[in-house]
């Protein structure tokens, strides 16, 4: 089942408002692509162009190499698991799942047994003759997952499918999610605006913002090397600083508000702008560290503690260990990861 | 469950456009086709023959009819009447029914569905037999004067239904469906836990009433009471069965008129295009206003 | 408690307002039926000089003499029932899902007859088609006074579960347009559609205004027998004919309240 769905130049607006603009993809065969970004950011409309519920002003949709963009939704063999699910409120659970290949014309015998079959693949086989407003939230969304998959389609798109579940239901419902779409080896698209269940569930993300990709790559080339500002932000923290490449005695050297580190491999030389994660600097326990620094706040978070340090005219957040937090006011010397620091060019 | 705003866009329009900018009036023509056959073109023709004189069509057009409305005391007392009887009406079925409104919106109790049923069962009873059924409960040989007769020896309440008080009490009892359904859909609407937040921050029960109950039930309050002043002014069934001496309201003028020839018309059309007029347009005006309320709440 | 002093008051009232409801229903129909001394009421004014205990001869006098009127008017309530199905409902569906400039129009026009009188309307149709004043006209006011209840009901209904989302679940799972129509869009409206139903004949039933005007000679329609026997017989056949009229009026009006709070259950779950 790995279909190749490609996205080109997708444009999309409504009235004055342009949701999407330029968006273009080749979504990975067989895998899961998370698009991810915050709310209005053209993530769904995206999706809604790319099931046929919506249709884009510009641009193309391409499977396996075939035009589909003017194909009507209901011709093109996709399954969609809706945010709120949808589930038909006339029909049980059974009947919610054969809908598609009754649809289709499947004899009532073979598609009951298929649809049981695709309850039992989401483990609520036991719920099939429930009404819909019987069941819990986190079974509907099993109900509405079997559904879009009972009829094999060629490809899976999720729209934010576990949003409307509280915490813990949604860490299980996510990593059964993930199994279950590895084990098909379908081609997934995942809209969603929570960065976690993205990391956890993609092969690949997009991050969108404004309409506009900003960023594609798998999660941890997002997340190391985030290609602008918006993105290092967005997911997880960061600090972002303004910084200069220079070339000091045939070496290239890297000045931050609060002194000179050694460059980073291939950085160019000019003004920059530098993110360095709050995991990425550590307290020097020996008061050795490159740059001294006062504590202004300090987060107690569980695992970690999350620390405000004023140190060379500006404010980073910093990660300790929860082990001996400092307290406010504070003196801490501090350690940079050289390796971890990213260095984007610098914006408008 | 709060979803967060994200959620797919679905495009009314989409493929094949044509189809479906053709499709929507084809499948609306059969009710615009009814509405302008059967309503426009009628209440058009209606005015009309309201604007000329009966006894001399040819005259061009005239405000007379109208006129005779106000000038002649038989016809100005049946709209004076008519106005007071449905204000009247509006006012106390609106204030009687906020309590069942209340009950059923704000409380849980067995049995509340089989109140709310009989309590909507006038809701499609013509005045007449609302009329009818005030005959037999306090009329001359209705049951509760006979049984207060049989309990006293005296003759209580005897007749009452051929009076004001069984008149207005024959009008609530065809608008308390009307009442009840209006403010318990409005009162629906409404967040009960404004008053839990208001006694949290302090308020007396008195200043919750005041300031946080009354401003926001008074969209409700005002939409029932339009919706019951404008079907109390086009109501004269009642009056059909418990006729009351000297006493007349504007409908049932107007229905006399076409009942009984000779029929001046264009009078009968004036009549009834003053009674639409009031009617609308209290109902449209009070109710745009109670929306309006409603926006400045939320 | 100062919550429940407020129950108590309200439930007080409505209480009252049952019984007065209540109450003339009750006589009626008893007094429709059994010897009206039973009651505690003068016989003399009520049922004339009989005597026994049971008596349904008004019944008798009430289907022999007004039976075809009876009959007139539930073939009027069904045949409105009918159309304001065919009309109101793909208007409904049109006005919620697919809107067009004027739409909004539209549906405040359907709306409209709810707050005129219906005196004022049967006057404009008379105005206007005073030629054809009879049965036919009869059942166009009827039409005209009933489907500003379709048309609310359904639309009402469309909106509140969203319709749309269904439709594009159901395009996304490769139903094409027919198949959304009869298995997702007209399922979804069963209710409301047995609702409109149900609400278009108990209207059109107890109508009185505009089909005494509209009409002509016999049949009339059957409220039309109840203006009859209150102004020429006695109480008890009076009595009789709203007791008829009754029976066929409540249990439309019941039902309406049965589906009413099973639509409720479905329109939150569908949220």
């Amino acid at each position: 089942m790995n279909i190749l769905v490609e996205a080109d130049g997708l444009h999309k607006r409504y009235g004055k408002v342009v949701a999407v603009q330029n968006f273009s993809h080749r979504f990975a065969p067989g895998k899961i692509t998370a698009i991810l970004g915050p709310s209005g950011s053209g993530k769904s409309t995206t999706l809604a162009m790319i099931s046929g519920l919506a249709e884009p002003d510009r641009g193309c949709i391409r499977l396996d190499g075939t035009d589909i963009t003017r194909l009507p939704a209901e011709r093109r063999d996709f399954g969609l698991v809706f945010q709120n699910y949808s589930l038909f409120p006339h029909l049980n659970v059974l009947e919610n799942v054969e809908f598609g290949l009754r649809v289709r014309g499947v004899r009532k015998a073979e598609r009951r047994s298929r649809a049981f079959a695709s309850l039992e693949r989401v483990h609520i086989s036991h719920l099939a003759g429930r009404r819909i407003h019987q069941i819990s939230g986190g079974e509907q969304q099993r109900v509405a997952l079997a559904r879009a998959l009972v009829f094999n389609p060629r490809v899976l798109l999720l729209d934010e499918p576990l949003s409307a579940l509280d915490a813990k239901l949604r860490e299980i419902l996510r990593n059964e999610l993930g199994r279950l779409l590895r084990e098909l080896s379908i081609t997934a698209i995942y809209v969603t605006h929570d960065q976690v269940e993205a990391m956890s569930l993609a092969y690949e993300m997009i991050i969108m913002h404004g309409g506009r990709i900003e960023q594609s790559g798998t999660p941890l080339e997002v997340y190391t090397r985030p290609a602008t500002p918006f993105v290092a932000t967005f997911l997880g923290s960061a600090n972002l600083l303004e910084g200069e490449c220079l070339v000091v005695n045939g070496e290239t050297r890297l000045r931050l508000p609060f002194g000179e580190l050694p460059a980073p491999m291939g950085a160019q030389t000019g003004p920059c702008r530098v993110m360095v994660r709050p995991e990425d600097i550590v307290i020097a326990a020996d008061g050795d560290g490159q740059l001294h620094g006062e504590v202004t706040s300090s987060v107690f978070l569980g695992s970690q503690a999350r620390l405000t340090v004023s140190a060379g005219g500006c404010s980073l957040a910093v990660d300790a260990s929860n082990e001996a937090i400092p307290t406010p006011g504070a003196a801490v010397s501090l350690r940079v990861r050289e390796a971890k620091l990213c260095i984007m060019p610098k914006g408008e | 469950m709060n979803l967060p705003a994200s959620s797919i866009p679905i495009s009314s329009g989409g493929h094949a456009r044509e189809r479906r900018r053709l499709a929507p009036l084809l499948l609306c023509a059969p009710l615009l086709l009814l509405l302008l056959a059967l309503l426009v073109w009628p209440l058009t023709h209606l005015l009309w023959q309201s604007l000329l004189p009966t006894d001399a069509p040819d005259s061009g057009i005239t405000l007379r009819n109208y006129l005779e409305i106000f000038s002649v005391p038989r016809y100005r007392h049946a709209l004076v009447w008519s106005l007071e009887l449905s204000l009247a009406v509006a006012a106390g079925s609106t204030l009687i029914c906020l309590a069942p409104a209340w009950l059923f919106t704000r409380c849980q109790f067995r049995g509340k569905r089989l109140m709310r049923g009989i309590l909507t069962l006038p809701m499609t009873f013509a005045g007449m037999i609302v009329g009818f059924l005030m005959v037999i409960l306090l009329g001359r040989s209705g049951f509760i004067p006979q049984v207060l007769e049989r309990l006293t020896g005296q003759p209580l309440l005897s007749g009452i239904s051929y009076q004001f008080p069984g008149l207005i009490l024959a009008y609530l009892y065809f608008e308390i469906p009307r009442a009840t359904l209006t403010l318990e859909s409005a009162l629906r609407k409404l967040d009960g836990r404004l008053e839990q937040a208001a006694r949290s921050l302090g308020a007396t029960r008195w200043q919750t009433f005041s300031l946080v109950i009354l401003p926001t039930i008074c969209p409700a309050l005002i939409s029932a009471f339009a919706v019951t002043f404008s079907v109390s002014l086009g109501s004269f069934g009642v009056l059909l069965v418990l006729s009351i001496r000297r006493f007349t309201l504007l409908p049932l003028e107007i229905f006399t008129q076409y009942i009984a020839p000779p029929t001046d018309q264009g009078l009968a059309a004036a009549m009834s295009l003053t009674l639409l007029t009031v009617a609308f347009g209290a109902g449209f005006g009070l109710r745009r206003f109670a929306r309006s309320r409603e926006v400045a709440n939320a | 408690m100062p919550r429940k002093t407020g129950f108590i008051f309200c439930s007080t009232v409505t209480i009252i307002l049952m019984i007065m409801i209540l109450l003339p229903l009750v006589v009626v129909v008893l007094g429709s039926c059994i010897n009206a001394s039973l009651l505690g009421l003068s016989t003399d004014i009520w049922s004339g000089s009989r005597h026994e205990i049971f008596d349904f001869s008004a019944f008798g006098y009430i289907l022999e003499n007004y039976g075809d009127w009876a009959v007139f008017s539930l073939e009027l309530a069904l045949a409105c029932v009918v159309l304001c199905l065919l009309i109101a409902v793909p208007a409904g569906y049109t006005l919620v899902r697919h809107p067009f400039p004027g739409s909004g129009l539209i549906e405040e026009l359907a709306v409209l007859p709810l707050s005129i009188p219906g005196l004022t309307l049967s006057m404009g149709l008379l105005a206007a088609y005073g030629e054809i004043r009879g049965p036919l006209l009869v059942m166009a006011g009827h039409l005209l006074y009933t489907i500003p209840f379709m048309v609310k009901v359904v639309t009402s209904t469309l909106r509140s579960f969203d319709v749309g989302r269904l439709e594009a679940a159901a395009r996304s799972l490769g139903a094409s347009f027919w198949q959304r129509l009869f298995l997702v869009v007209l399922p979804s409206l069963r209710h409301a559609m047995m609702t409109g139903a149900l609400l278009v004949f108990a209207v059109s039933w107890g109508e009185f205004n505009v089909s005494f005007l509209l009409n002509r000679g016999q049949p009339q329609t059957f409220p039309a027998v109840l203006y009859d026997t209150y102004t020429n017989q006695s109480i008890q056949i009076s009595s009789a004919a709203t007791t008829i009229f009754l029976a066929i009026v409540i249990p439309a009006v019941v039902a309406i309240q049965w589906l009413g709070g099973r639509e409720s259950v479905d329109v939150e779950q569908g949220a």
